[in-house]
């Protein structure tokens, strides 16, 4: 039998070009979710068909009080439309990329994390690399509508500028941002409890329900829990706040950004250390 | 840390603690709130060198510490106490770098995009492992002539069979061209046919690449194939380290033979011996066979006997001498009953 | 002796009803800590909408409602909801059974098919109104929660929620039954959940919808899950509510029975 060159492995490349790489990866992991995605096409369309509608069906409920009583707090029901917007687009677009955290529950107990961590990246890039879950632009597209609606609106009436709409996608972004924040920080409590799904309705599902309405309306303690702990209004609450004239400064514009910075290293360094019990432990 | 060892471990252990679990009315609320935890040594002082190119087989039962040892190799999990390098690397502090010059394969979970054509993952991995385009391509035409990857690399993976599957898990641990691989139950599942191939495909790569091979199986065939050297372990100790052969000697394991007469000789008895002639005897002695069952519905006979001391030829024709023999079939001992054995013979772990 | 064995095999024909009622209560039991858990979330929720309605409400209140009655009509609907509504999971078992093949076995049984799966949920919905529910209550009622002084209120609203949990459990008993023609039963699911939660009051009283879609929702059996027991048991109405109840019970049934009998027939079409 021949023998050939011995096998001696890939070295990593050099730190700029590892960026690179890391981009690349990472688009062509998503595309691969994608491709794989459609392969159920009718699947895909139906359920981000029913998903637009439920989200659609949400909205009514707060439309129908609108309607009804005219103002939440002093909003009006377009200025409602607008955090509302804010909040959606920025929760959608997390549940786009960071699908795989909102079900990290089953990498532990499955033992599937191990597969994770055999893999020459960081641990956290593997996971969220891993799947793209498209069907969640319903989200997307029903936050931009209804935001998008209501802007224009404010727009007319004079109430917002044109360029506040840049901001409005800023804030977007951000919230997006610091719902992944909240969501690795969640995970990250599995590595020492296991079952988190319970967890995650206190700190994902509830706060951004919460997260829809001005904050003004809840009593102090959820209000500042969602400013603080769970920072979700320092993205769309306190931005947005300020763009409808309805108090703060410009500092409240450059918030969201520093929450952002903020919150992510402060998961990461949860991540980091549940991961460290993982390899201690097991599961 | 040695230059020529490819796996390397030093006093390997690994322990942890898991809840008492409480049973009853809110018993998983209980299980949460009380403290009481019980110690499960998984791994306990394992010692190995690896020499670059060897291929070795690590068995023992279910739960015995395999999966922990191989997981502590890899970087999932942090041992205890101990030290391990693989391919001079720490698996606990370079993680990430021993990821790219290790190849790991567990058997029964797919590393495969499922939904896909087989050729994506293959893309995919390359792209995770930064593996030149033009070495990429070597890697396709070399694996395309091992394993034929060529017949199914367009189809999704979901739609391949078992050993289409494993052939393309293996070549997609094997991307980045790892020195050392890892395989948990490889052949696991797989049919005859498929098993034989998957072994000479171990062979060649083991070969020709010189990759050091870990193998963890239960089908002791994979191991008298395919490795010069077998480790086994049970209960966290490493209770045997050397040849199969040398450890068959030492163990005595019988073989068992089923013969089915086309009707059973009428004096048989089990618990009797049957001497090399076919003679019926009452106690054992020496190359004397062991009469452990037989079912006189189905007309078969089942002896045991000692490999090293009758040949298989031998004893068929004594048994043949009895009756019309109908079929007969051959079974080898499984790794339960030579982990049971290795640990009732009193010298237990040998030096290689 | 003559008389009493029709009896007894009255009494054992229920029996078998009874045991699969309470085998979907222990069933759900060993679940017990997560689901006590999963009710502070709840009740979470629950906050948030009584602070909402908290924020709109105009000081005059709206229609019958004070802003005490609203706290009270919230809180008792975030109760209840685990009752009449939320964790009913029929139309799931229908359907995997279908998807597996096994319902043609669960069809032949010596026993009616409906009841048989409506005993198992009804079970299981008890121990949603004791285990997520009641805890839920007990969380809200540091906001509010209305306890009625006359007994009989208390009468009709357990008959009301008795019938409710009925109501609900038969619908998404035909959801599933949709099953036998589609495979995927997600869109019919989610329009029955939409039409339960917005037509049923689960989160507002339907005098707040607009006039024609109230008058369509109070008759619908919607109402009959969250908006009559809600109205009973704050004693905004009388026991006059339980008749759609009583009405609806009857109607869903005997669709229930034909819908049963329909995929009965398709099947044995299909042979098995």
């Amino acid at each position: 039998m021949t023998r050939q060159r011995p096998f001696s492995g890939e070295a990593a490349h050099g730190s700029s070009s590892r960026f690179l790489a890391a981009g690349r990866l990472y688009w062509l992991l998503l595309s691969a979710g994608v491709r794989a995605k459609m392969q159920y096409k009718f699947n895909f369309i139906s359920s981000t068909l029913i998903q637009v509608a439920g989200g659609l069906y949400d909205f009514s409920l707060i439309a129908v009080l609108l309607w009804r009583f005219k103002s939440i707090h002093g909003w009006n029901i377009y200025e409602v439309g607008v955090l509302y917007g804010v909040s959606r687009v920025g929760y959608g677009l997390y549940r786009i990329f960071g699908n795989e955290l909102e079900r990290f529950e089953s990498y532990i107990v499955r033992g599937d994390f191990d597969s994770v961590l055999v893999r020459p990246w960081p641990s956290l890039f593997m996971l969220l690399s891993r799947n793209v879950e498209l069907s969640q632009i319903s989200l997307v597209i029903e936050g931009a509508g209804v935001g998008g609606v209501s802007a224009m609106s404010l727009v007319r009436t004079g109430a917002l500028r044109w360029t506040d709409v840049g901001w409005l996608l800023y804030a977007s972004l951000a919230s997006a941002c610091l719902y992944t924040a909240v969501a690795i920080a969640t995970a990250s409590a599995a590595f020492h409890i296991v079952r988190i799904e319970e967890l995650q309705v206190f700190t994902q599902n509830a706060p951004s329900t919460a997260g829809l309405y001005p904050l003004d309306i809840y009593p102090a303690w959820l209000k500042y829990t969602l400013l603080t702990v769970i920072p979700l209004g320092l993205g769309n609450y306190i931005p947005v706040k300020f763009l409808l004239g309805k108090g703060g400064t410009w500092f409240n514009l450059a918030v969201p950004a520093l929450a952002c910075v903020l919150s992510l290293r402060v998961a990461n360094r949860l991540w980091h250390l549940g991961e460290s019990r993982y390899h201690s432990t097991g599961s | 840390m040695s230059e020529s060892a490819a796996i390397l471990t030093r006093h390997l252990s690994k322990s942890y603690f898991v809840p008492v679990r409480k049973s009853g009315f809110f018993g998983g609320l209980r299980t949460l709130i009380s403290q009481e935890k019980r110690e499960v040594r998984a791994v306990t002082d394992v010692s190995l060198k690896i020499r670059p190119g060897e291929f070795v087989g690590y068995i023992g039962p279910n739960g015995a510490g395999k999966s922990t040892t191989v997981k502590m190799l890899t970087g999932i999990l942090h041992p205890t106490s101990g030290e391990a390098w693989v391919d001079g690397l720490c698996p606990q502090r370079q993680r990430q770098a021993l990821a790219r010059r290790i190849g790991v394969v567990f058997g029964q979970r797919s590393q495969l995009w499922w939904d896909l054509p087989t050729i994506d993952s293959f893309e995919i991995l390359s792209a995770m492992y930064e593996v030149e385009p033009a070495r990429y391509r070597e890697f396709l035409k070399e694996f395309d002539d091992l394993l034929g990857l060529g017949e199914f690399l367009d189809t999704p993976v979901r739609r391949l069979s078992l050993g289409q599957r494993m052939r393309a898990e293996l070549a997609a641990a094997l991307i980045h061209r790892p020195p050392v691989l890892f395989l948990d139950e490889p052949t696991i599942g797989l049919d005859v046919v498929a098993k034989t191939r998957m072994r000479e495909f171990l062979r060649q790569i083991n070969t020709r690449h010189r990759v050091t091979i870990l193998l963890t199986t239960h089908d002791l065939r994979d191991i008298e194939e395919l490795c010069e050297r077998v480790v086994v372990i049970n209960h966290g100790h490493v209770i045997y380290d050397g040849s199969l052969d040398s450890l068959r000697d030492r163990v005595n394991l019988p073989t068992l033979l089923k013969v089915k007469y086309s009707g059973v000789p009428e004096d048989f008895r089990p618990g009797q011996y049957l001497g090399p002639e076919g003679e019926r005897l009452d106690r054992p002695a020496e190359g004397a066979w062991k009469i452990v069952s037989i079912d006189v519905e189905s007309r078969t006979v089942e002896v045991q006997f000692d490999r090293r001391i009758s040949p298989v030829p031998a004893v068929l024709v004594a048994m043949q001498s009895l009756g019309e023999i109908k079929d007969i079939s051959l079974v080898e001992p499984s790794i339960e009953d030579l982990v049971k054995r290795t640990l009732e013979t009193p010298e237990t772990v040998s030096g290689d | 002796m003559l008389l009493t064995a029709p009896l007894t095999n009255l009494s054992l024909k229920t029996r078998k009803y009874w045991v699969l009622m309470s085998r979907g209560f222990l069933q759900n039991l060993q679940y017990s800590a997560s689901h006590l858990i999963n009710a502070v979330a709840s009740a979470v929720f629950g906050i948030i909408y009584i602070y909402l309605w908290k924020s709109v409400m105009p000081p005059t209140g709206f229609g019958d409602y004070s802003y005490p009655t609203m706290v009270y009509y919230v809180s008792f609907n975030e109760t209840t909801m685990w009752f009449t509504q939320f964790g009913i999971r029929c139309h799931v078992r229908i359907r995997d059974a279908v998807r597996s093949g096994n319902i043609a076995q669960e069809l032949v049984r010596p026993m009616s098919f409906f009841l048989y799966t409506v005993a198992y949920e009804y079970g299981s919905m008890i121990y949603g109104l004791i285990f997520r529910g009641i805890p839920v209550g007990l969380m809200l009622s540091t906001i509010g929660f209305y306890l009625p002084k006359n007994p009989a209120t208390w009468f009709w609203t357990l008959l009301a929620l008795l019938l409710g949990c009925y109501i609900g459990i038969v619908d998404l008993y035909l959801v599933g039954i949709t099953a036998f023609w589609t495979t995927e039963i997600r869109t019919v699911y989610w329009t029955v959940a939409m039409l339960s939660l917005g037509l049923g009051g689960a989160s507002m009283p339907i005098e707040v919808l607009p006039a024609p879609v109230y008058g369509l929702a109070r008759w619908s059996p919607f109402a009959c899950l969250s908006f009559n027991p809600a109205r009973i048991y704050l004693e905004l109405s009388g026991a006059e509510l339980i008749w759609p109840a009583v009405v609806w019970s009857v109607v869903l049934t005997l669709f229930a029975h034909r819908a049963t009998e329909l995929a009965r027939r398709k099947l044995e079409v299909q042979g098995g």
